[in-house]
């Protein structure tokens, strides 16, 4: 049952940390720090998984980045394009309904109980 | 110390990543591995040793599972003014292929080195042949294309998973659907050859001066004696399709596929060479159809060879099929 749950949990997330992602990168910040936000929110990953993520969104053009060599380590740092907005308000939208969605069936689930 | 267990786990995310990316992601990994060890060790008031790196990189996952998730790298093949050059290339050694195949089979119709004949209208003629050549090779893509993309846009999702059963059902050796479709073709072709082959017309000239084309029959009677050979294929083939179903060693019908398919490589080698059995075809139409017969006999010999390979792998991994096998 755990492998269940761990399973549809790892699919909801991928979408919707990849959202998350999006927000968070409104203002330019780096991996390790992406990772601290989203755990504050309340959205903890596997650290690894993020750059993946990060490195497909930066394909499809929905991110820019940039290597800053100043300080104790290279660090890469993300923000987000106009693109990116673009598609990040429409994921938005469709997250909400998603959820306003799953509301309704929830209410009606236990109005039937 | 703790840098080779750093190293050991970014070398598996990027193990089959290019060099360009495998630079980067192992530049970028390595600074949050460090930087989230600072953290934890900080959290800890520890200083940061193999065992908070340790619990850094199990906090990371596991590198097969990074690895899968990034993207696959492009290439310089895979920008579109290369693909185009690519495409054109592979347009223009489709044609020279073309050209060589006719260049053995009907040296008169390619005509480049007639001695005597005129430079400048053999070079007209060729150029012409070449447009004509890209044009239809163009549209022959242009048309796989089309059909690669209404599948992938409008079919393949909902209507994978039934594609994908359906063609393990045709691809498993032993499968009586198979079989049975494999018998009802060649039943089929038998009949019509033997019933009507003497009928068969085809157009005599494709570029003839009168408006209406005149058709001809394709085979004289000189084809006769290859009906019998034809026949005994055929047969072969339907005893090899029951094989297939009935006998648990597969190796045995592949083994014996292969050798009708290089029975048949030699008929058509044959009746190539015999060919035309009738005069009346034009010098085109039957230069067309003697390339036809050629790419048949290359078809035959690379389905031999493949199922030699095939049978190879049967008698070396061979398991007992599922359904019908004895």
């Amino acid at each position: 049952m755990d492998d269940i749950f761990e399973r549809f949990e790892t699919e909801v997330k991928r979408g919707v940390i990849q959202v998350a992602v999006m927000c968070l990168l409104e203002k330019e910040r780096y991996g390790y720090d992406i990772i601290k936000s989203l755990k504050d929110t309340g959205l903890g990953i596997e650290e690894g998984t993020l750059y993946p993520i990060l490195r497909r969104l930066e394909d499809e053009k929905l991110l820019a980045s940039r290597w800053v060599t100043e300080g104790p380590r290279p660090r890469k740092y993300y923000t987000i394009t106009a693109y990116g907005k673009e598609i990040r308000g429409k994921l938005l939208g469709s997250l909400k309904s998603i959820g306003r969605a799953v509301d309704r069936l929830e209410n009606e689930m236990n109005g039937v109980n | 110390m703790y840098d080779d267990m750093i190293d050991a786990y970014i070398e598996e995310v990027t193990e089959h990543m290019g060099h360009g990316q495998s630079k980067e992601v192992a530049r970028e990994l390595r600074t949050h591995i460090l930087d989230s060890a600072d953290a934890l060790a900080a959290e800890r008031k520890v200083p940061v040793d193999s065992r908070i790196v340790g619990e850094v990189i199990d906090k990371m996952g596991p590198a097969e599972k990074i690895a899968s998730m990034y993207p696959a790298q492009k290439t310089i093949l895979d920008h579109n003014p290369i693909k185009a050059l690519l495409s054109l290339a592979g347009i223009a050694f489709a044609f020279l292929m073309v050209l060589l195949v006719l260049e053995v089979v009907a040296p008169e119709v390619v005509n480049l080195a007639i001695p005597g004949s005129n430079p400048p209208q053999a070079i007209f003629q060729v150029i012409l042949s070449v447009v004509g050549a890209l044009a239809l090779a163009i549209l022959v893509i242009a048309a796989i294309f089309l059909c690669m993309y209404i599948y992938e846009s409008r079919l393949k999702t909902p209507y994978e998973a039934r594609l994908k059963a359906f063609e393990r059902g045709l691809l498993d050796a032993g499968s009586p659907l198979k079989a049975a479709g494999t018998i009802i073709a060649t039943i089929i072709w038998l009949v019509l050859i033997n019933v009507f082959w003497s009928r068969i017309p085809f157009i005599q000239s494709f570029t003839n001066n009168n408006s209406n084309a005149v058709l001809v029959p394709l085979l004289s009677d000189q084809f006769g004696p290859f009906l019998l050979y034809i026949n005994a294929i055929g047969i072969a083939g339907i005893v090899i399709a029951v094989l297939y179903v009935i006998v648990a060693q597969k190796w045995i019908p592949s083994l014996l596929e292969s050798l009708m398919s290089l029975s048949s490589a030699l008929l058509f080698i044959w009746i190539l060479a015999v060919f035309p059995f009738n005069t009346g075809l034009s010098v085109g139409v039957t230069a067309l159809i003697k390339v036809i017969l050629a790419v048949v006999v290359v078809g035959c010999l690379i389905g031999a060879a493949k199922q030699i390979w095939q049978a190879i792998k049967f008698a070396m991994y061979e398991k007992p099929e599922k359904g019908n096998a004895v």
